[in-house]
């Protein structure tokens, strides 16, 4: 409960803020939109990196790297340090001062005018908006999370079935009240505001979380020696023998129980009630609630007595029905695709999408062990009761392939270097470079911006890989749970619930800039375009803005209702999708021949490349999705430039008008 | 802005993108100061690279625009008018 009173102030506080902000409000749509211009460099710096850094860099780094390892600082947050500083050097800079020139509020405005095309908004407005809605997801779909987690067993009897916390749905619901609240009250001033507080709130949070768990695992050293010696993977980018040799060993016993189960439940194989006991008996290991003993024990027995007769076929079904990727069902029919010459490796499973809640059946399994986390077991007063969580968690750990470890491919690091090109592309981003009080405000942004990511993305892949071997988070946890999982496990009550503020201080730091954009273009790019703006006062269309920002925000919760993603794997995409624009605007300013007829192309190219190879992921599904060894966002990236540069060198130039107005 | 200053900053970027592809400590495992991974201190030191690089960027290469010339016409004409009236004391 003590978490959910500090959370619950935090918010409070928040609107009191937008109250403040409001106080300031000037009430024309130019000070609701960008400030009128008068953000200097300290809040510039602040606005710029709290919008960037969203879940995707607290929730979402701490989570890839303990799956993927520290490598996964290289590659996203060294390279962000040289490519968004780049972008607000090579762009926004350039952008600040087009845009006060000419009056621009938005990306398409700039775009209309550059390119001598009225349509190409008509295009832009629904990649842009479209792209902005996973962005907007990353930020819904983690604060449910973190909000959940670390408020498990905060009610005696309601919302049982969320573990007794704020349920995820309802969380996101209030974070995007509270976020919609101080963004209706205070406008771009009122953002900025928040954002600057938010995130100083979320960087000195964010340190003390980080000292404080690396003293509970013993120091720092303690934390990473633990690593060295059970997941030396992890501190590498290359697999370890000492894994590799742990894994095939795990993956060979797995592949035991696989065939067990396959032969009980398909074929009806049936061991005597002596013949179970005999394997329990002999096999070492209890496991959670004695589960390992009961099902890998006749397994193993079954084995080593030569009980199990399967085909290659049944064997492949076996595999995928143990790891949820099939049904019993379907595992007594023809399964597409299934090789006929050797058996299934780990990485061939993600072929087979395992179904949405596959892991229901550990509440059914561990029933008697699941109720309020603070309650105690019959007749064992030093056992917690499970929590609903943990109960799929076990199931998971101990029925699903483990996980094989991965080397990262050189080539897959080097490309990752085109995703935080996407900064250049943001519409948010636009929006608060046309804020800056003059160019030299840039400056702190452009320099700090780097160490900034820096002092936040450390400590959270550090804390990242400490889990992997810290003995509190099993394997299959879901990654976007590993941070609230490690502050709810490693601090006190009222620690976690600061921290919980922090964690949410960054992602409304990205959500409210990201509503208030998506309001101010519809308004300018759509409604003022193409009726006369005189029909409407300034209030009128700051409430169309609100409408439209509301119209989003419902769509964007509604998405986050489905099957989460990784909150990683899912900014990747979306971040790919602005970057794969790139090429357009850094030719709309640096080269004359870009012509109307290219960027129709550039943006066809992107949005038809981005779109079919967000459909092969599986809609982001499969995490390790690559073509051609590269990551995707390099092929989206090659594809907008070739179709760009050849269609713009066929076709006629802008006028020499235009020429002028934007190239000195 | 330095003449020289936009190839400076150009050349220190594409040397940074070169050190961030640090294929060399790909299987670099043991902890340096006893608990930071290779793979994450060189990297660190890369961001505190690029922070140093746009630092010089924003000494040498920082673009001037219409506006910054006109204050700058502005306050040589009042430094110049200020020396005049000294000189006339």
């Amino acid at each position: 409960m003590t978490q959910l009173v500090i959370i619950s102030i935090y918010l409070m506080l928040l609107l009191f803020l937008g109250l403040f902000s409001s106080k300031l409000f000037r009430g024309t749509s130019k000070d609701y939109m960008l400030a009128s211009h008068s953000i200097g460099p300290f809040m510039l710096l602040m606005s710029l990196f709290g919008t960037t850094m969203t879940a995707f860099a607290l929730v979402g780094s701490t989570g890839e790297s303990f799956k993927e390892g520290a490598g996964v600082y290289g590659l996203l947050a060294s390279s962000s340090g040289i490519i968004h500083s780049l972008c607000f050097f090579v762009l926004g800079v350039k952008l600040w001062d087009l845009g006060r020139k000419n009056g621009y509020t938005t990306q398409i405005q700039y775009f209309r005018d550059r390119l001598e095309s009225d349509k190409i908004g008509i295009l832009l407005f629904p990649i842009l908006v479209g792209l902005v809605i996973p962005y907007l997801l990353i930020g819904v779909m983690a604060s449910g999370t973190v909000i959940n987690s670390i408020t498990e067993g905060a009610f005696e009897t309601a919302f049982a079935d969320y573990d007794y916390g704020v349920p995820p749905w309802l969380a996101s619901l209030v974070i995007c009240i509270v976020v919609l609240v101080y963004v209706f009250f205070g406008g771009m001033r009122g953002t900025a505001m928040a954002n600057t507080a938010q995130t100083m709130v979320f960087m000195v949070l964010g340190l003390i979380t980080f000292i404080i768990i690396s003293n509970k695992l013993g120091g720092l050293e303690k934390a990473t020696q633990n690593v060295v010696d059970k997941n030396p993977s992890k501190m590498m980018r290359v697999v370890d023998p000492q894994d590799q040799d742990k894994y095939e060993d795990s993956f060979a016993k797995w592949k035991t129980l696989a065939y067990y189960n396959y032969a009980t439940r398909i074929k009806g194989l049936k061991l005597t009630d002596e013949q179970i006991k005999a394997g329990m008996d002999a096999f070492p290991v209890a496991g959670p609630a004695g589960y390992l003993k009961k099902t890998r024990g006749p397994a193993v027995f079954a084995a080593k007595n030569g009980l199990i007769d399967l085909t290659l076929e049944e064997k492949n079904k076996a595999l995928l029905l143990q790891d949820d990727r099939i049904t019993a069902n379907e595992a007594e029919g023809e399964i597409e695709d299934l090789p006929t010459e050797e058996e299934l490796k780990n990485e061939d499973f993600e072929e087979w999408h395992r179904r949405g809640g596959a892991d229901a059946v550990g509440l059914e399994i561990f029933q008697a062990q699941v109720g309020h986390p603070n309650d105690t077991m019959p007749g064992k007063p030093e056992l917690k009761k499970w929590t609903r969580k943990k109960a799929r968690g076990v199931y998971r750990a101990t029925s699903w392939a483990p996980d094989s470890p991965r080397p990262m491919d050189p080539w897959k690091f080097l490309t990752y270097f085109f995703v935080p090109l996407s900064v250049g592309m943001f519409p948010h981003l636009f929006q608060h470079w046309l804020t800056a009080k003059s160019a030299d405000s840039f400056k702190l942004a452009v320099v700090a911006h780097p160490i900034f990511i820096m002092i936040v993305w450390v400590p959270c892949v550090l804390l990242g890989v400490w889990m992997t071997s810290a003995d509190i988070i099993p394997a299959h946890f879901p990654p976007n749970a590993v941070l609230p999982a490690a502050v709810k496990a490693l601090t006190t009550p009222f620690v976690a619930g600061l921290l919980s503020a922090g964690i949410l201080a960054a992602i409304m730091s990205s959500l409210d800039s990201q509503f208030l954009c998506v309001g101010t273009m519809f308004t300018t790019d759509i409604v003022t375009h193409y009726r006369k703006k005189s029909e409407f006062t300034d209030k009128q269309l700051i409430v169309i803005a609100r409408t439209f920002i509301v119209a989003i925000v419902a769509l964007t919760y509604f998405f986050s209702l489905f099957e989460p993603r990784r909150v990683f794997t899912l900014g990747v995409w979306c971040f790919s999708g602005f970057s794969s624009l790139f090429p357009l605007i850094f030719a709309s300013l640096y080269w004359k021949k870009l012509t109307k007829a290219g960027a129709y192309a550039a943006i066809l190219a992107a949005g038809g490349s981005w779109l079919y190879m967000f459909a092969e992921s599986n809609w982001a599904a499969n995490p390790h999705y690559t073509i051609f060894g590269v990551m995707p966002v390099a092929l989206m990236v090659a594809a907008t430039t070739v179709a760009m540069i050849v269609v713009s060198l066929v076709t006629k130039p802008p006028s020499d008008e235009t020429l002028k107005k934007f190239f000195k | 802005m330095n003449k020289n200053g936009k190839f400076i900053v150009i050349g220190l970027v594409i040397l940074l993108i070169i050190l961030h592809h640090d294929v060399w400590n790909w299987d670099k495992k043991e902890p340096v100061m006893g608990f930071m991974p290779v793979a994450l201190l060189w990297q660190a030191l890369i961001s505190i690279g690029a922070g140093i690089t746009w630092y010089i960027a924003t000494k040498i290469a920082w673009p001037v625009f219409d506006d910054d010339e006109v204050a700058v016409a502005t306050e040589s004409v009042t430094d110049a008018t200020s020396e005049v009236s000294e000189g006339g004391e």
